[in-house]
């Protein structure tokens, strides 16, 4: 247990929990990466596999998480390397933890870079610096923005300023502390969120037909062109096994599990709330903002500006192609003069923003929580201390961003490592504590009973899936991106750093482990 | 829109539109008494 003085703090309310949770899960990915994962895996056939996945893998990693945090935080842990020692009495099992603080860490730094970004841009939408751009000016806007070579459009100081900017709210938010720093931003962005989402949803699904000529033939789009695009079902998608590690890869990102995270929330809740129904609640609310608003905003707007085949390429492009060029591009044509695309830009950029930093002030907290627990700081002084760092490291990613420095993170940390902190969370709490036990500690404060069938699945078919999918990775991606296969020569010593700082990154954290547990025993030999 | 892809998109809304409901409602229904609202009619 840890040493910390001070009792945990406790979640104000129920609803401030949930939202918190649904906030961490409802990221950039639910308006920007799941469009463009549905285009290209499938169209609406690639909901069969999502929904199997979000059965199978979703949900029971989100009642895992719920349960490791709160399984943890009962014994004054606030991140894995004490949660997983409780569940596994062995010098290792701490280490292993490490992983839910350098997950949250790594991607933080490079989220709130990508974050800041959304932040630029309802300032550019504010101002009206996007309107009247061409497709090329658009992109030569962005590319700007990104690449610190290309000062053109934008000057140096831009993206730092933006960047900064976003860290300071971030830290702000989380010195603040659980109720009245990320409980009371979750009940803002949220609720704001949704009403932006749902606004523009509305709008684009009114949208009058466009003429797009397509291979010199005239064709006349609508917004149900897009979501027939988006849902017309490809059967042969079906057969293919990238359809469904795409489609359960999405499920993993979108739900944010194996980060760390959900844990470091959930270690806060006491052993009479509810798990059981509270997670279920974060998964659909996160689910609905997926499924139903991000599915509902960038393809039918842009299969009715630019036809099937422009939204195709763009999809291809990434989802800044789709997020920053499109979409802009999209709100200078729609009907009401500048005044209406003012205010789709700002509610589409700010919609993003709220997605984005309800997810990073979580992502912040595993580290802050290890921190105060483990070494006596208090909450404003680590909030600074890592606010502070990460400004350091993250400006490396504004520096290199446009050479692959962001990439490296985005991969090992942000896609790759997921896969491995919820594998062995999924065997320390399923096997390791037991499947009685780890049934027993989901019910305490239970709501509602959970099915059965979900003991097998949680048990059998959870652990069995995400070992596929690490095997699968692991041969078909990770390989050939540590190999650096495809790269260019250019790129080659900006990637091999960022992975050197990665690298120092983890090592740094297991010497703080270490030395905490010294302190611990320290402490102990001398009460 | 096909009748294929009006049914994979009322099936996909329908199922996480009604699981958020389901679960919401619960929740609500369940609330400690620092989340239910206090009753009609009692002053602020």
């Amino acid at each position: 247990m840890s040493d910390a003085a001070a009792p945990r703090e406790q979640w104000g309310s129920r609803i401030g929990l949930i939202l918190a949770m649904a906030g961490n899960a409802v990221g950039l990915g639910n308006f920007l990466r799941f469009p463009r994962q549905a285009v290209e895996n499938g169209g609406g056939t690639f909901m069969i596999p999502y929904f199997i996945a979000f059965l199978l893998v979703g949900i029971p990693l989100m009642w895992i998480e719920w349960g490791v945090g709160r399984h943890g935080g009962q014994r004054g842990e606030g991140s894995t390397p004490g949660m997983f020692e409780t569940l596994w009495k062995h010098p290792v099992a701490k280490y292993l933890g490490v992983l839910g603080l350098f997950m949250p860490l790594v991607v933080l730094i490079y989220y709130c870079y990508i974050e800041s970004e959304t932040l630029a841009w309802t300032f550019f939408s504010l101002v009206g610096a996007t309107q009247g751009l061409s497709q090329d000016g658009m992109r030569s806007f962005l590319a700007s923005y990104q690449d610190l070579s290309d000062p053109t459009v934008h000057a140096r100081w831009v993206p730092f300023a933006f960047f900064y900017v976003t860290l300071a709210v971030n830290f702000w938010v989380v010195s603040k502390g659980l109720v009245a720093g990320i409980e009371r931003l979750a009940k803002i962005a949220m609720p704001m969120l949704f009403v932006f989402a749902a606004i523009l949803v509305i709008r684009v699904l009114t949208l009058p037909g466009h003429e797009v000529i397509e291979n010199g033939v005239a064709t006349t789009y609508t917004p149900w062109s897009g979501l027939n695009f988006m849902f017309s079902p490809q059967w042969d998608a079906l057969a293919e096994p990238k359809v469904w590690l795409a489609a359960t890869g999405q499920i993993f990102f979108t739900l944010s599990v194996g980060m760390g995270t959900l844990q470091a929330y959930a270690s806060y809740l006491t052993r009479k709330d509810d798990i059981a129904l509270s997670g279920i609640a974060t998964a659909a609310t996160n689910e609905t903002a997926e499924v139903v608003l991000g599915g509902s905003l960038a393809i039918p707007a842009i299969v009715t500006f630019f036809g099937v085949t422009g939204a195709v390429a763009i999809a291809k492009g990434g989802s800044f192609d789709l997020g920053f060029i499109a979409m802009p591009l999209v709100f200078n044509q729609l009907p009401g003069g500048p005044l209406i695309t003012t205010l789709a830009g700002m509610m589409w950029f700010g919609l993003l923003f709220f997605a984005g930093i309800t997810s990073s002030v979580a992502m912040a907290t595993p580290l802050l929580g290890f921190i105060e627990e483990n070494f006596g700081w208090t909450r404003k002084k680590t909030a600074v201390a890592l606010g502070v760092f990460a400004a350091v490291l993250g400006s490396l990613h504004v520096i290199y961003n446009a050479r692959g420095f962001l990439d490296e993170w985005d991969y090992w940390a942000g896609t790759f490592g997921l896969v491995v902190l919820a594998l062995v969370e999924t065997i320390l709490f399923v096997w390791v504590f037991g499947p009685e036990n780890m049934w027993r500690e989901l019910h305490e404060g239970a709501s509602i009973r959970i099915p059965r069938f979900f003991k097998a699945v949680m048990t059998y078919v959870t652990p069995v899936f995400l070992l596929v999918m690490m095997v699968w990775w692991t041969v078909q991606e990770a390989v050939p991106t540590l190999l650096m296969e495809g790269r260019p020569e250019s790129e080659l010593a900006v990637r091999w750093a960022s992975r050197g700082f990665m690298v120092a990154i983890l090592i740094a954290q297991l010497f703080l482990i270490k030395a905490a547990w010294a302190r611990r025993a320290r402490r102990k030999g001398a009460a | 829109m096909s009748t294929t892809a009006i049914i994979f998109m009322t099936l996909a809304w329908t199922g996480v539109l009604g699981l958020m409901a389901w679960s919401w409602s619960r929740l609500l229904r369940s609330a400690p008494p620092d989340d239910q609202l206090p009753p009609p009619g009692t002053s602020l």
